[in-house]
């Protein structure tokens, strides 16, 4: 088994020592910028403040650096990490290779892709998440640096421990759940529940489905599924979760995934959808040009959706719209460094 | 080893035009070449550093001996095809192969600010 080169290595170290500078040097810099022109002032004076920063060299370098430190991260032609990948197929097979014949695995070649699924390189990641058995390798190795102040799938875990907090879940559904970085935390805290996790991706299932070798886990399912339209039964779930799903999503599918959650839980089943939430004027320019940066074209939509409305419309009672912390602190009002605006989406199907 | 053909799903650039940040004409592509020389300035350095750990180790060098190292002809074409990558690497950048695209933003989303 090889493992990367070491100039690969170094590359994307640099690259994540970037990634830390931007986050914890530019972008508290920035605000303070913005925060020198815009004191607490209406709306009109936040956009004013806005379009004065969005002129600075500095803001101009801000925005450079998010697009590309993800870009080359990604798709260096020397060293970055599809390169990588390319050139190791015996690695890549290795890797997966406890997926082949796991009995916890259920793909679907047939199932139906979306248009935008095929088109779109979200996050950048080069021929999205489809298309090559290392996908999913490539995803996770990609994910070890968006969260710069905070533990590697901190807020999975601080997650789970949400979750587990609420009650003991016994039929749990995770949308979305890509890789498991989240259905392995509630797994691992729900030892008596049956946990399933769905995805359109094939490749990080399979990655999922090989993660579980490291367990001792025989109480989670990874399915090829679509969470439009996942197939199971009404009333099959007590919990449906997610985690940075809806944003990626078109307003219309977004609602959907509401519809369908509702359909799959039972009476007194709970949702818990974790995504982000722009409060205020500033964030919202913040998130509407890293929708752009980063190839995540729905989200601005998503950041304007009154989702009050759309789970009350979906069926849901107690909605609770809740600020989440991804590591301890993040939410305090003087925190310094980027983050994103994490946030809890929870509600009740009514008995 | 032989390498195996790239995917083109990953590694072909799609047909999208390329995202700006700079109000300076080029200034984007100036930028980009930066963070490529950044790139091989740091894999140089941290090459160099684990020889010099290395050499050290085994006690086969001191840094008077690199001074005065001379290539051989196998070396010295091994050095030049290192510095032709380098170069192009560099200077990707230039004609756009190296553009950062738009990924096809959705027109039914509101026209978002960057």
């Amino acid at each position: 088994m090889n493992a990367p080169v070491r100039a690969t290595v170094a590359f994307q170290e640099l690259i994540g020592s970037l990634r830390q500078h931007w986050a914890n040097q530019l972008y508290p810099a920035l605000h303070q910028r913005y925060s020198e022109i815009d004191r607490g002032g209406s709306p009109a004076m936040a956009d004013q403040a806005i379009a004065q920063v969005a002129e600075t060299p500095l803001y101009q370098w801000f925005a450079f650096i998010e697009r590309h430190y993800q870009r080359m991260k990604y798709s260096d032609p020397r060293w970055g990490l599809a390169a990588n990948f390319e050139s190791q197929p015996e690695w890549v097979r290795e890797r997966l290779a406890d997926a082949d014949a796991s009995p916890y695995l259920e793909l679907n070649a047939n199932l139906e892709i979306p248009d935008y699924y095929r088109e779109i390189d979200i996050h950048q990641h080069p021929g999205n998440l489809i298309g090559a058995d290392y996908d999913g390798l490539m995803y996770r190795a990609s994910a070890t640096s968006i969260h710069p102040n905070t533990r590697r799938f901190e807020a999975h875990e601080r997650f789970a421990d949400l979750v587990l907090a609420r009650r003991p879940f016994r039929s749990v559904l995770n949308m979305g759940c890509g890789f498991g970085k989240c259905t392995l935390p509630i797994a691992a805290r729900l030892p008596d529940a049956q946990v399933i996790g769905i995805d359109l991706s094939a490749p990080c299932l399979r990655l999922a489905a090989a993660s579980l070798a490291d367990t001792e886990f025989t109480h989670v399912r990874f399915a090829q599924r679509d969470a439009l339209r996942s197939g199971y039964a009404d009333g099959h779930f007590d919990l449906v979760t997610s985690t940075q799903l809806l944003h990626e999503l078109p307003v219309d599918d977004i609602r959907r995934v509401l519809r369908e959650s509702f359909r799959l839980l039972e009476p007194g089943g709970e949702v818990m959808h974790l995504d982000f939430r722009p409060r205020g004027r500033w964030m919202e320019f913040l998130l509407d040009g890293h929708a752009v940066r980063n190839n995540e074209g729905f989200m601005p939509a998503f950041n304007r959706l009154d989702m009050h409305e759309a789970l009350r419309e979906a069926g849901f009672v107690d909605i609770a719209i809740e600020a989440f912390a991804e590591t301890e602190g993040a939410t305090r009002a003087d925190w310094p460094y980027w983050r994103f605006p994490w946030t809890l989406f929870r509600a009740v199907k009514p008995l | 080893m032989t390498r195996p053909a790239p995917n083109p799903a990953k590694t072909a650039k799609r047909d999208e035009p390329e995202l700006t940040f700079f109000n300076a004409p080029g200034m984007d592509r100036m930028a980009q070449m930066l963070l490529v020389m950044a790139s091989e300035l740091h894999v140089l350095r941290d090459r160099v550093r684990c020889l010099e750990f290395m050499l050290a180790e085994q006690g086969q060098i001191d840094v008077a001996t690199l001074d005065r190292f001379q290539p051989t002809e196998e070396q010295a074409a091994t050095l030049a095809a290192e510095r032709d990558a380098f170069v192009a690497h560099l200077m990707d950048v230039l004609d756009g192969r190296a553009k950062s695209t738009s990924g096809r933003f959705p027109p039914h989303s509101p026209e978002p600010r960057t």
